[in-house]
């Protein structure tokens, strides 16, 4: 097996699979099981809808709110691990990996459990509110007209909100390996320089740090964005009725709505936006080391 | 030398620990204004560690820096009337060679009118004006280098700070840029403390050199007495190159008789530094030899020698001899003619030397 050439792998799982997938986009069903290739371009056109349109809008919109706050969050966890002392640099970087080793079903059923009206945010939220109901009775306050009646528990779960936090915590890895690796790499000097030039640490995070791990930040938004926009799991488990992403109506064409040339034409659609993006950063990234080498 | 007897930096009783290791260990120093210093050391002597704590990039486990008067204690490095020159240059692979080099002044709010005529003089004093808009990469590394030193420069420091500035230099450049920093030196009139591994950039280039060894100064001194008269046998090591024999010394009057096994004795002058009982060897200069076919006059010591190696330099050739059984000694011979004839091996020679040449070591 092993001995294989890496082209007829290639070959055999993944070309032949996504050859399939691509000809089914332009077949037609026929019956329950059957599908004939006619070449039509009817699955393409009905992607149009504007119902289509908005859930690829909406799950553009996900995924792009999701990269910003993964790498708001992301930057500062990766100049704590680059700056924090040789030893437990590789520990830091372990926890941050450390998801990986679950199964991403469980983590979010577990994120369920955090979430959940009876769960660990709200138990926490509800016994601070009666430690605070308890206080303002004590002086004699009367707590309904300031925190209400009794503790209603946020709601968490099963919504829009509940889809970004799942896909934050999920991709969050993913934005700050790149991070810690281009600044890991960077030349402490620099930074040095700037501070001894004058220039504030908050200056020279915006004028140096910032400018210099580009290319991580780069890779980071994109290695992010990507999976993001096509995630199928974490809507579906933690979303409410009005936060399905696209891949969530991909799904429902192959198996309960039985429409497998429609859902091929929707995953095209997507691999295709997704090539799109690639191929933008491939162009920058082109234009960025010609102008060095000029 | 635009020197002064005015202090701009004074060091005392400083030390810098990381964890168990000591990396400059309780060292005190005065650096007066318009100087060129020099702290010399091996790799990992702390030299550096010293110079990062002046710019505020470390911070001293023990004792205060002043620097022109000001206790710099919780002072951090953008605060400090100091700047830097880094030994990988540092310039900022992400801006222009101007934007580099204005880059001190807009961060703190120079308007750019006078940020422009400040960087273009600047640009002018290290021969770049023409280079403004060039970015780092394309740029060779001693322009870098001229690039790091106009930033510095443009900030119009107390001090500037520069960490094996000529290292990276191929051998002919560096030659240039030695005479170059001390033109520029002259010029700002800005006292410059540089650190260096290299003594011939020490000694040509500082008005004062401190010699560093495993966190301790062992010696501040001008190049000339630090050359000619090394405090301790690491500094006479360390510096040049030198013959270094066991010795016994006595009083002898008011000179010192020396008594070295298989060379010979002689007597030297009085140290008033050391006492007699304290020398247990002796040194002397390959180049404060002279090798002679026959005995020379009675002026000099000499010991009768065999030569076992030869090895030619171009302009000197050093030859390394054997006096007794046991001692070898290395002697520069000066290549001052075409003709000059040299030596073989197993030839038997006389060599010499000034009694008043040779040093003193504990």
């Amino acid at each position: 097996m092993l001995g294989v050439p890496p082209g007829i792998w290639l070959t055999v799982f993944f070309i032949i699979p996504l050859s399939l997938i691509w000809l089914f986009s332009f077949g037609d069903k026929q019956g329950l099981v059957d599908i004939e290739l006619t070449w039509t371009m009817a699955n393409y056109a009905r992607a149009m809808d504007p119902l289509y349109l908005q859930i690829f809008l909406k799950s553009f919109w996900f995924a792009g709110i999701t990269t910003l706050v993964c790498l708001l969050v992301a930057f500062p966890i990766a100049i704590a691990i680059t700056f924090s002392p040789a030893r437990i640099r590789p520990i830091l970087l372990l926890l941050v990996i450390l998801p990986f080793w679950t199964n991403l079903l469980i983590r979010t059923y577990a994120l369920i459990a955090v979430l959940r009206t009876k769960g660990y945010v709200n138990f926490g939220l509800e016994y601070l509110w009666d430690g605070l109901n308890a206080t303002l009775m004590f002086f004699g306050m009367d707590p309904s007209g300031l925190i209400g009646e009794r503790f209603t528990p946020a709601p968490l779960l099963y919504n829009n909100f509940a889809v970004v936090f799942g896909l934050v915590y999920v991709h969050l890895p993913f934005m700050v390996l790149p991070l810690y690796a281009s600044l890991d790499r960077m030349d402490r000097s620099y930074l040095e320089a700037s501070l001894d030039l004058g220039a504030t640490q908050f200056r020279t995070f915006l004028s140096i740090t910032v400018p210099l791990a580009m290319p991580g930040i780069i890779s980071g938004v994109i290695i992010t964005f990507i999976p993001a926009l096509g995630s199928f799991l974490t809507p579906d488990l933690l979303g409410g009725t009005d936060s399905q992403m696209i891949a969530n109506v991909i799904e429902r064409q192959f198996k309960s709505a039985n429409d497998w040339p429609f859902g091929s034409a929707l995953s095209f659609i997507l691999m295709y936006i997704t090539f799109f993006v690639l191929a933008a950063r491939a162009l920058f990234s082109r234009q960025g080391s010609a102008m060095e080498a000029s | 030398m635009n020197q002064s007897s005015k202090t701009v930096i004074e060091i005392s009783r400083v030390s810098k620990r990381f964890g168990n290791v000591v990396a400059v260990d309780d060292n005190s120093l005065v650096i007066h204004e318009g100087e060129f210093f020099a702290l010399l050391g091996p790799s990992g002597c702390g030299k550096t560690t010293l110079l990062r704590m002046l710019a505020g990039l470390e911070v001293p486990t023990e004792g205060s820096i002043l620097i022109d008067g000001e206790d710099m204690q919780g002072v951090p490095p953008n605060h400090r009337p100091i700047n830097m020159v880094f030994q990988s240059y540092a310039v900022f692979p992400h801006m222009t060679v101007f934007e580099n080099v204005g880059y001190g002044l807009k961060v703190t709010g120079v308007p750019v009118p006078a940020l422009r005529d400040a960087v273009m003089t600047a640009l002018d004093q290290v021969q770049l004006g023409d280079y403004q808009d060039r970015m780092p990469d394309q740029l060779s590394g001693g322009q870098k280098q001229r690039v790091a030193l106009a930033r510095a420069l443009v900030k119009k420091p107390k001090v500037l700070l520069l960490d094996e500035p000529l290292s990276a230099l191929d051998a002919k450049l560096r030659e240039a840029m030695q005479l170059e920093l001390v033109k520029l030196q002259n010029t700002v009139g800005i006292t410059f403390v540089i650190v260096t591994h290299d003594q011939d950039e020490a000694l040509s280039m500082a008005d004062r050199i401190a010699v560093i060894n495993e966190g301790r100064i062992e010696q501040i001194a001008e190049p000339r007495a630090i050359y000619e008269f090394p405090a301790n046998r690491f500094v006479a090591d360390f510096i040049g190159k030198m013959n270094v024999f066991d010795a016994k010394a006595t009083s002898e009057g008011d000179r010192i008789a020396i008594e070295a096994s298989d060379v010979g004795s002689f007597t030297v002058s009085h140290r008033e530094d050391m006492r007699p009982d304290q020398i247990n060897a002796v040194a002397i200069r390959p180049e404060k030899t002279r090798l002679t076919s026959q005995p020379p006059d009675n002026s000099l010591f000499s010991a009768e020698a065999r030569i076992v190696n030869i090895a030619y330099h171009g302009k000197e050739t050093a030859i390394f001899v054997e006096i007794g059984q046991h001692t070898e000694l290395a002697c520069a011979v000066q290549n001052t003619s075409r003709s000059q004839q040299l030596p073989e091996i197993g030839d038997i020679c006389w060599v010499s030397w000034k009694a008043d040449d040779v040093l003193l070591l504990e």
